[in-house]
């Protein structure tokens, strides 16, 4: 009795339904179906149907499941697709067909999962774990409701929470964990009462009843069994009503209420009859049956054997027409027919028989499918580790080609360089030997000047010497030809010391302050011997000492202030002369001031004198300013000061 | 096979890496001859640039010579033409 209890609680699903008759709801969708349509539309009804006719009628249902699986891959719609399969899944599981219900979920999770749908996949996950749970794999499948439930509790639904925890009870249950399977299913059994969840109450109820009974409190357990029923029967779940019938039957049956029992057996066997399930039907004939027999109802009892047999018989289930020959056996022993006991001895020999040979025949094949599917398995590691190899190969060798190119890349980038360098190079020292030569060359032409400085310096010496000596020598009488000679002697002598100057000018790289003041100061006691009422003063401030000045700057300056001090004497008649070379910001400021005659710097025309002087300052980038009055003439000069 | 490639792989790295140091070093090289020689033009530019100053001095004085002869020939010239008058005169 107990193995059929069991047979039922499998039966006995947590899925939800709407709370609506299911009937009610089969017949709305159908006259929809009638109106014609568009495509989605109707698959989407196909889908609905296969849904409610779930728990009407398996056969429909699957017949509007196939209908579904059609439409909705017509369409295209991986959504309804994925529903459908599920749907359908669930339609099969309910028949108790595992293989084809798993196979269906997982057509439908492929899809959801490529749709990155979570809940979706959460919900399939909980579908599997329930075939999982069927096949006896309990780790697996509280592995799976576990993952689902805390998704579910992720997400706050509560709903699907309840219905995880409702599934997580029951694997307990199988466990022959009563006191933890209570938690669970009273939880979820109290939530669905507050949100008056009636289709998810029968169910829930009837495995709180399942759970009472094994933990043998029979009266709470009737009083579940019968929520159940009175849920079910409000919401159509017929599959329901007939499992809690049969569980009540089953306790009047323990507490030895016979025809209590055989009723609601009845009115299971009426309720599962609807669902058209002959399996079921059968089972629960057999079971009947056994009822008849311990109540001696032995003709009774032989008729529904005799029925469960050709239905055990149709669809060649050998582990069923086992139980059913040995029922029949003792049945008919009972009432002494013996030619069938014999019959029914000779069928259970050759059932015994076959279910033996199915069984080597069922472990041969395992073995060979296991033979065959290790052979494949190595094969195909065999084939990974080859192809495997291969990625590695090509891999390595597209980084050697890599690093080849790179190393003649850089080769290349290399030799660019060094032909770039040597180019420069090149261009360097192709300049440095042109400037050799030009600073040769110049050497040069400065040594032949030097021998022509020195051999024009020794000829003026001469031509001077020679005058005087005419001169002294003949006591010249006549006074034009006297003065002649002295001009002679004195030309010469201004052209010597205008050579000294510049050979001067030329033997110094560079000429600073302090040197011009030396050479200016010569100058002017060579002015006072000839002159001695002119008062001369030179002032050159400390700073600019040893600034430094090029040879033509620095002969340009001198020349310019010898020509400035030489007109004063000349032209001025001036007896103060004085030069003063100051620091103005970032300039050099040169003055020679003088008290004598002035003129008029708007109205005189500038002479050679003064032309030159302006000419020579303007050389060197500088200015040159003139101003005179009654009080005296100045002359200044401003330069660029390049060291500050 | 695998570790045949690794070695070569590795062993390739080592030449990039010295390519690359080699390629750092005859760069730090040039720069520093490049400089040298850059040096080396500022120098004989500044001394040409003397030179040529000298040699604009030089100018200037042969200019002035040119001029100061002119003037002194005339003056010798004038000086002759004188004492020559005054020796006629004599006679």
């Amino acid at each position: 009795m107990k193995k059929y209890f069991y047979s039922l609680i499998f039966l006995i699903i947590s899925i939800s339904i709407s709370a609506q008759n299911a009937q009610e709801t089969i017949d709305g969708l159908k006259k929809e179906l009638k109106a014609n349509p568009d495509a989605k539309k109707t698959a989407t009804i196909y889908s609905d149907l296969t849904w409610y006719y779930s728990t009407v009628s398996i056969d429909s249902a699957l017949q509007y499941g196939n209908k579904a699986v059609a439409a909705s891959t017509k369409l295209g719609d991986s959504t309804l697709i994925a529903q459908v399969y599920s749907d359908v899944g669930a339609v099969y599981f309910r028949k108790g067909d595992f293989q084809n219900s798993k196979e269906n979920y997982l057509k439908a999770y492929k899809i959801r999962k490529a749709r990155k749908d979570s809940r979706g996949l959460a919900k399939i996950n909980n579908n599997l774990a329930n075939i999982y749970e069927k096949s006896g794999q309990y780790k697996q499948a509280m592995t799976s409701f576990l993952d689902a439930l805390q998704y579910f509790e992720s997400i706050k639904d509560e709903k699907n929470s309840h219905i995880t925890k409702g599934n997580i009870g029951l694997v307990l249950l199988k466990l022959k964990n009563y006191p933890k399977a209570y938690t669970y299913i009273n939880d979820v059994v109290e939530y669905q009462e507050e949100n008056n969840a009636t289709a998810e109450l029968c169910v829930s109820c009837l495995n709180l009843g399942n759970v009472y009974l094994q933990m043998n409190d029979t009266l709470n357990a009737l009083k579940q069994y019968n929520k159940s029923l009175k849920h079910c029967q409000s919401v159509g779940n017929k599959n329901g009503v007939a499992s809690a019938y049969n569980n009540i039957a089953s306790i009047k049956t323990e507490q030895k209420k016979s025809k209590e029992a055989i009723a609601f057996y009845q009115k299971s066997q009426n309720a599962r009859n609807e669902l058209n399930t002959d399996i079921d039907k059968a089972n629960f004939d057999s079971n009947v049956a056994e009822e008849y027999m311990r109540n001696n109802k032995l003709s009774e009892a032989k008729q529904l054997l005799l029925n469960a047999k050709m239905v055990f018989e149709k669809e060649k289930l050998y582990d069923k027409l086992q139980v059913n020959y040995k029922s029949l056996i003792r049945v008919n022993a009972k009432l002494n027919q013996l030619d069938s006991v014999t019959f029914y001895v000779n069928k259970l020999v050759v059932i015994n028989n076959q279910l033996l040979e199915n069984n080597v025949i069922k472990q041969t094949s395992e073995l060979e499918t296991k033979y065959q599917t290790e052979k494949k398995e190595k094969l195909l590691l065999q084939k990974e580790a080859e192809a495997k190899q291969k990625n590695i190969l090509i891999l390595g060798i597209s980084l050697l080609a890599f690093f080849i190119a790179l190393i003649g890349f850089l080769i290349y980038r290399q030799q660019k360089q060094k032909s770039k360098q040597q180019e420069k190079e090149f261009e360097l020292k192709s300049a440095i030997a042109t400037i050799e030569t030009q600073n040769k060359l110049q050497e040069q032409r400065l040594a032949i000047s030097r021998d022509l400085h020195d051999n024009i310096g020794s000829q003026l010496t001469f031509i001077i010497s020679s005058v005087d000596n005419i001169k002294y020598a003949f006591e010249i009488t006549n006074e034009k030809l006297d003065n002649k000679l002295s001009n002679i002697s004195n030309f010469a002598k201004e052209t010597i010391l205008e050579l000294r100057d510049t050979i001067w000018a030329m033997n110094s790289n560079e000429i600073t302050f302090e040197d011009l003041e030396i050479r200016i100061n010569n100058y002017i006691e060579k002015a006072k011997e000839s002159i001695d009422q002119i008062s001369f003063s030179f002032a050159i401030d400390e700073v600019l000492k040893p600034q430094k000045l090029t040879s033509v700057q620095g002969m340009n300056v001198y020349r310019t202030i010898q020509e400035a001090v030489n007109n004063s004497i000349k032209y001025a008649h001036a007896n103060v002369i004085s030069i003063n070379v100051k620091p103005i910001e970032n300039r050099i400021k040169i003055t020679v001031q003088d008290n004598g005659l002035g003129f008029d710097v708007k109205t005189i025309e500038k002479g050679n004198g003064l032309l030159n002087m302006q000419k020579r300052i303007e050389e060197i980038g500088g200015e040159f300013h003139l101003s005179s009055s009654n009080e005296g003439t100045q002359i200044e000069i401003v330069l660029k000061n390049k060291e500050i | 096979m695998v570790y045949i490639l690794i070695l070569i792989v590795g062993a390739l790295c080592f030449v990039i890496l010295g390519l690359v140091a080699s390629f750092k070093k005859s760069n730090l090289d040039f720069q520093r001859r490049i400089m040298l020689l850059e040096e080396i033009i500022l120098d004989m530019k500044s001394n040409l640039e003397n030179q040529n100053q000298k040699v604009q001095l030089s100018e200037d004085l042969r200019v002035k010579l040119k001029s100061s002869n002119e003037s002194l020939s005339n003056s010798i010239f004038n000086l002759n033409c004188e004492i020559f008058e005054e020796l006629y005169a004599k006679r």
